[in-house]
C-alpha cells in the first residue's frame, strides 16, 4: 500500500503515554529557547518564542490536559514547531520525541468518550502498535483560534474573579 | 496546484483598476476646471480605458469590459477627432466612470442582473451619443477645411501619407507656412541648438526632431533633437526634412524607414502661444516616461524583513561570540569586520523600509473627486487645497487612513462650511477653503484638515452629548473647551438637524477616533466660532518600526513607544496620594493628578517585598487623550523595533500592543498605552 505522507505521524511522549500528530503539521524540532512569558496568560501558554521570524505562542500540552501541571524547563526540553491548517505558527511543549510511524488514518479506534484527560473532541483517535496505544491528537482543533480564545477567556475571568475578591 | 484561481488575477486587477480609475478622476477633474482636453490628456485617458477593458476582460469581467468598451469607443472618437472635447464632456465621463465603478463591484460581487445592467448602459450611452450628435457637425467642418488645418490637425495614418509623407509637400508648405511662429512658440528647444555631430555631414539641409512634439525645420547646419532621437535613422537617411507623424503611423516607402519621431501634439503645440504651456506638457511626458513601478505584495516585503530580522539575530550571536574570544588580534579583526556587516545591515534595513513608504499624494489623489461631487450635491462651493504631496508614508497606513479622512472632510463640507448664500451674508468670500496638509515632525505624521466654516458649536455638542448620557452634567462643568469639542468623536452623536445621505447619523466620528488610534495616531480638535475648524491627527510614521525604550520590570523587559512617553521622574514620597485603598494611587505631579499604574501588578510580575514607589521610576505616558504615570524599576536602552502583530498567531493580551524580536533571538513585548487603564475611551 503506497504511505501518503500524511499518515505518517510523528510520536512523542507526555507524561507515560505516546501521542502523534501528522507530520504534515511539523514544521521543526527545537530545544527549549528563551520563551517570553505573556502577561495576563493562561497558565498552559509559556509565552512567546521566535520562530523564524514570527512571534510564536508556546504551548505546553502537558499543563493544557492535566497530565503534569508542575513541569521542569531546561535546556533539553523538546518544542515541536506546528503549523496550523490556518498557518499560524505554534509551539508545543512535550516530554520527549519518540519515532516516526506510518498509520492507516482510516482504521483508528475511536476515542473512547470517558476515561481521558483530554476530551474526545481533541482526538483523531486511537492507533494500537503491538502492545502500545498511540493516542492521535487532532492539533487543528486543540490550536483552533477561537478555541484558544474561549479558554484563555476563562481563565482570565477566574484571575480577575479572584484579584476582585484579593 | 496548477488549478486557475481567477479570484487571484481578479484582486491585482481589482488593485490596478483603483488606481486607474484615480488617474482618470485626476485627469477629468482638471479638465473640467480648465475646461480643455489637449491630445496628450485624450490619449492617456484613452489608454487607461483601453487598459481597464483589456485586463477586465482577462478576468472574465464581461460586461464591465462590454461598458469599458463603450467608453472607450467614445474617447476613440475624441481622439481621432470625430469629436471635440466641449463644457459638460468632463463631467459626463465622470459619470460614465463611476458607473464603470458600480458594475465593477456588482459584477464582482455577482449581484450584477441583467437588467439593471442594460438600463444602466442604454442611459450611459444615449448621455454619451447626445455628445456625438452636437459635435457631428463640428466634425464636418473640420472635414471641409481639412486641407487648410492639415499641418495643425490631427494626423491620422490616411491624412499623413498625402499631406506629410512626402517631404516635398513638408518643405514647400510647412517651412514657408510656420517657421518663424515656430521659432516662436518653441522655446523650450535649445536656444543654441546642439549640432549633431554623425548627422552632419549625412544630410545639407537642417532638421528639428523632437519627441512628441512638432519638427520643423530651423535653421542652417543647427539641429536641436530631443533625447531619444534615433541617430541612425537619421544618418540612414538622406531626407531634407521630417514631417509630422503620428504615433499610429507608419512610415511610408523609402524616405523614412523608422518613423523617427512622432508628433503628438501638433494641434496643441501650434494653437499655443505659450511657451510655458508646452513646457508643462514636456514635463508631464517625463514624469510618465521615468517613473517606472512594479506592483509588489505587502506579504513579500514583510518576508524580506522578517530575513534581515534573522540576519540581525545572526549578526548579533555571531558578535557574542567574538566577544568571549580570547585572542585579542582576531577578537579585533573579526569585530572590525562584524562592524561593516551590521552597517550594511542597517542599510538594507533601511531600503527595504523605504520600498513601504509612498508619498501622501497617494492619499490626497482620492479627495478632489469626492469633495466635488459632495460639495455639488450640497450646492456648495468649495475649493480644496493641499499640500505636502511629497512627504512620505507607510503603505500599510494608508488603507486605515483614507476612511477617516474622507469622513472628516465629507463632515466639514457638510457641517462646517456654510451654503455660498450664507458665507456672502456673514462677509466670508462664497468658496468656501478645505485645506489637507501633511508633515513629518518630531517622528511623527502630521496630518491637518482645517476649514474655514462655522466651527464647532461646542455648546450645542455638549448639550447634545449629556442627553445621550455620553457626559454627566457635572463632568460637562469642568470640561474645557476642547474636551467638549472632542465630544464630536462620542458615538451616536450628531448635532445636525437633519441626517443627510452625506453625513449626520452619528456613525462615524467615533469611528474615524477608533482607526486612527488603531494606526496608534492621536486627533486633536481645534474650533473657533465662526471661523471654521482644525483637525490635526499625529501618527507614526509606519507601523513597522517603533522607537522605544527598554523597561524593567522585576525580572522582565518591556518595550514603551518612545512617542508616548511624555516625562519620567523619580518620584518622592509627598507626590504620592491614595485614594481608597491602597489599590488606587495618584502621582500629583504640578497641578495635575496622574493615575499610577503598577506595571508590575498589571502584568503579574512576582516581588519578593513590599515594593515602594520611590525605589523605583515613574513614566508619565499618554493614555489617549489622558495621561497615566507607569511604575518601573529601571531604564534600560533606547533602540528600534520592528513591530510583530502577536495576534497572529496568539491573541492580544491586555496592555501588550505587539511584540518584537530583539537582538538575541529572543522576543520583546511592547506595551500599549492606549488601552493599559481598561477604561472605555469614547
Amino acid at each position: 500500500m503506497a504511505i501518503i505522507e500524511s499518515n505518517q505521524l510523528l510520536t512523542f511522549k507526555l507524561g507515560s503515554e505516546t501521542y502523534g500528530i501528522q507530520i504534515n503539521k511539523v514544521r521543526e524540532i527545537l530545544t527549549y529557547p528563551t520563551v517570553t512569558p505573556i502577561p495576563d496568560a493562561s497558565a498552559w501558554v509559556k509565552g512567546v518564542i521566535n520562530l523564524r521570524g514570527e512571534v510564536a505562542p508556546v504551548i505546553d500540552l502537558r499543563v493544557r490536559f492535566n497530565i503534569n501541571m508542575d513541569p521542569i524547563y531546561t535546556q533539553r526540553t523538546i518544542i515541536i514547531a506546528v503549523k496550523t491548517q490556518d498557518n499560524r505558527m505554534i509551539g508545543l511543549v512535550v516530554d520527549e520525541v519518540s519515532d516516526m510511524e506510518n498509520v492507516d488514518l482510516e482504521r483508528l479506534y475511536p476515542a473512547p468518550d470517558m476515561g481521558t484527560s483530554i476530551s474526545p473532541e481533541y482526538l483523531k483517535g486511537l492507533f494500537k502498535k503491538e502492545e502500545k496505544m498511540i493516542v492521535i491528537l487532532d492539533i487543528d482543533r486543540i490550536l483552533d483560534k477561537d478555541e484558544m480564545k474561549r479558554l484563555s477567556r476563562q481563565s482570565n475571568e477566574a484571575q480577575n474573579v479572584y484579584s476582585a475578591s484579593a | 496546484m496548477a488549478t486557475f484561481d481567477i479570484n487571484k488575477y481578479r484582486q491585482m486587477f481589482l488593485e490596478e483598476a483603483e488606481d486607474i480609475f484615480e488617474t482618470i478622476d485626476t485627469i477629468l477633474l482638471d479638465a473640467e476646471e480648465t475646461n480643455d482636453m489637449d491630445t496628450e490628456t485624450i490619449n492617456s485617458l484613452f489608454r487607461s480605458v483601453h487598459t481597464l477593458k483589456g485586463n477586465s476582460a482577462s478576468v472574465e469581467l464581461a460586461m464591465f469590459a462590454a461598458l469599458a468598451h463603450e467608453l472607450e469607443f467614445f474617447m476613440d472618437r475624441l481622439r481621432n477627432g470625430d469629436l471635440t472635447f466641449e463644457e459638460g464632456m468632463a463631467s459626463l465621463l465622470m459619470e460614465g466612470i463611476d458607473t464603470l465603478k458600480q458594475i465593477l463591484e456588482l459584477e464582482l460581487s455577482e449581484q450584477l442582473e441583467d437588467h439593471f445592467y442594460e438600463t444602466t448602459k442604454s442611459v450611459l450611452l444615449q448621455k454619451l451619443n447626445s455628445f456625438s450628435e452636437d459635435t457631428a457637425e463640428i466634425a464636418i467642418i473640420n472635414e471641409i477645411y481639412g486641407e487648410e488645418n492639415q499641418e495643425f490637425g490631427l494626423i491620422t495614418p490616411e491624412t499623413v501619407g498625402e499631406d506629410f509623407g512626402l517631404l516635398e509637400i513638408h518643405d514647400g508648405e510647412t517651412i514657408d507656412d510656420i517657421p518663424e511662429s515656430l521659432d516662436d512658440y518653441f522655446g523650450f528647444f535649445d536656444d543654441e541648438p546642439t549640432p549633431a555631430p554623425i548627422a552632419i555631414e549625412s544630410s545639407d539641409d537642417s532638421f528639428g526632431f523632437f519627441d512628441d512634439l512638432i519638427s520643423t525645420a530651423t535653421s542652417d547646419d543647427s539641429f536641436g533633437f530631443f533625447d531619444e532621437m534615433d541617430l541612425k535613422a537619421i544618418t540612414s537617411d538622406d531626407t531634407e526634412g521630417f514631417g509630422f507623424f503620428t504615433e499610429t503611423f507608419s512610415a511610408p516607402e523609402n524616405k523614412i524607414e523608422s518613423a523617427p519621431k512622432v508628433v503628438k501634439e501638433i494641434e496643441k503645440a501650434n494653437k499655443s502661444d505659450k511657451v510655458d504651456k508646452v513646457d508643462k506638457e514636456i514635463k508631464k511626458t517625463k514624469i510618465d516616461n521615468t517613473v517606472s513601478s512594479i506592483r509588489v505584495d505587502l506579504s513579500k516585503i514583510d518576508e524580506l524583513m522578517n530575513n534581515i530580522g534573522e540576519l540581525v539575530i545572526a549578526h548579533s550571536m555571531l558578535t557574542q561570540y567574538t566577544s568571549t574570544m580570547e585572542d585579542q588580534k582576531i577578537k579585533s579583526d573579526l569585530s572590525e569586520r562584524l562592524d561593516l556587516i551590521d552597517r550594511h545591515i542597517r542599510e538594507l534595513q533601511e531600503s527595504v523600509m523605504s520600498v513601504r513608504m509612498v508619498p501622501m499624494e497617494t492619499v490626497f489623489s482620492k479627495f478632489p473627486r469626492v469633495i466635488r461631487d459632495t460639495a455639488k450635491k450640497l450646492g456648495k462651493k468649495i475649493d480644496f487645497r493641499h499640500s505636502g504631496e511629497s512627504v512620505e508614508i507607510d503603505k500599510a497606513m494608508i488603507e486605515g487612513l483614507t476612511d477617516p479622512l474622507m469622513h472628516i472632510v465629507r463632515n466639514a463640507m457638510d457641517h462646517g462650511i456654510e451654503s455660498s448664500e450664507h458665507r456672502l451674508k456673514i462677509g466670508k468670500s462664497e468658496t468656501g477653503i478645505l485645506m489637507m496638509s501633511a508633515e513629518q515632525a518630531n517622528g511623527q505624521m502630521i496630518i491637518k484638515i482645517q476649514d474655514d466654516g462655522s466651527g464647532i458649536n461646542v455648546d450645542r455638542v455638549t448639550a447634545k452629548a449629556i442627553e445621550n448620557g455620553v457626559i454627566e452634567e457635572h463632568q460637562a462643568a469642568s470640561m474645557s473647551k476642547e474636551d467638549k469639542a472632542m465630544l464630536i468623536f462620542a458615538p451616536g452623536l450628531s448635532t445636525a438637524k437633519e441626517v443627510t445621505d452625506i453625513s449626520g447619523r452619528g456613525v462615524g466620528m467615533d469611528v474615524v477616533m477608533s482607526n486612527i488610534k488603531k494606526l496608534g495616531g492621536i486627533v486633536k480638535v481645534d474650533t473657533e466660532d465662526g471661523f471654521g475648524t482644525t483637525l490635526t491627527i499625529a501618527l507614526p510614521l509606519t507601523l513597522a518600526i517603533l522607537d522605544g525604550l527598554n523597561i524593567r520590570v522585576g525580572e522582565e523587559q518591556f518595550i514603551l513607544p518612545l512617542s508616548v512617553i511624555i516625562e519620567s521622574l523619580n518620584p518622592e514620597p509627598e507626590m504620592i496620594k491614595q485614594i481608597g485603598d491602597k489599590s488606587s494611587e495618584i502621582l500629583m505631579l504640578r497641578n495635575e493628578f496622574i493615575p499610577i499604574i503598577r506595571l508590575h501588578e498589571l502584568f503579574n510580575i512576582q516581588l519578593e517585598d513590599d515594593h515602594q514607589l520611590t525605589d523605583g521610576l515613574l513614566i508619565v505616558v499618554r493614555s489617549g487623550s489622558d495621561k497615566v504615570a507607569l511604575f518601573v524599576d529601571e531604564f534600560m536602552n533606547q533602540q528600534q523595533f520592528v513591530i510583530k502583530p502577536l495576534d497572529k498567531n496568539f491573541r492580544n493580551a491586555r496592555g501588550i500592543g505587539g511584540a518584537t524580536v530583539r537582538g538575541d533571538g529572543t522576543i520583546g513585548l511592547i506595551i500599549d498605552t492606549m488601552n493599559i487603564l481598561e477604561r472605555t475611551t469614547y
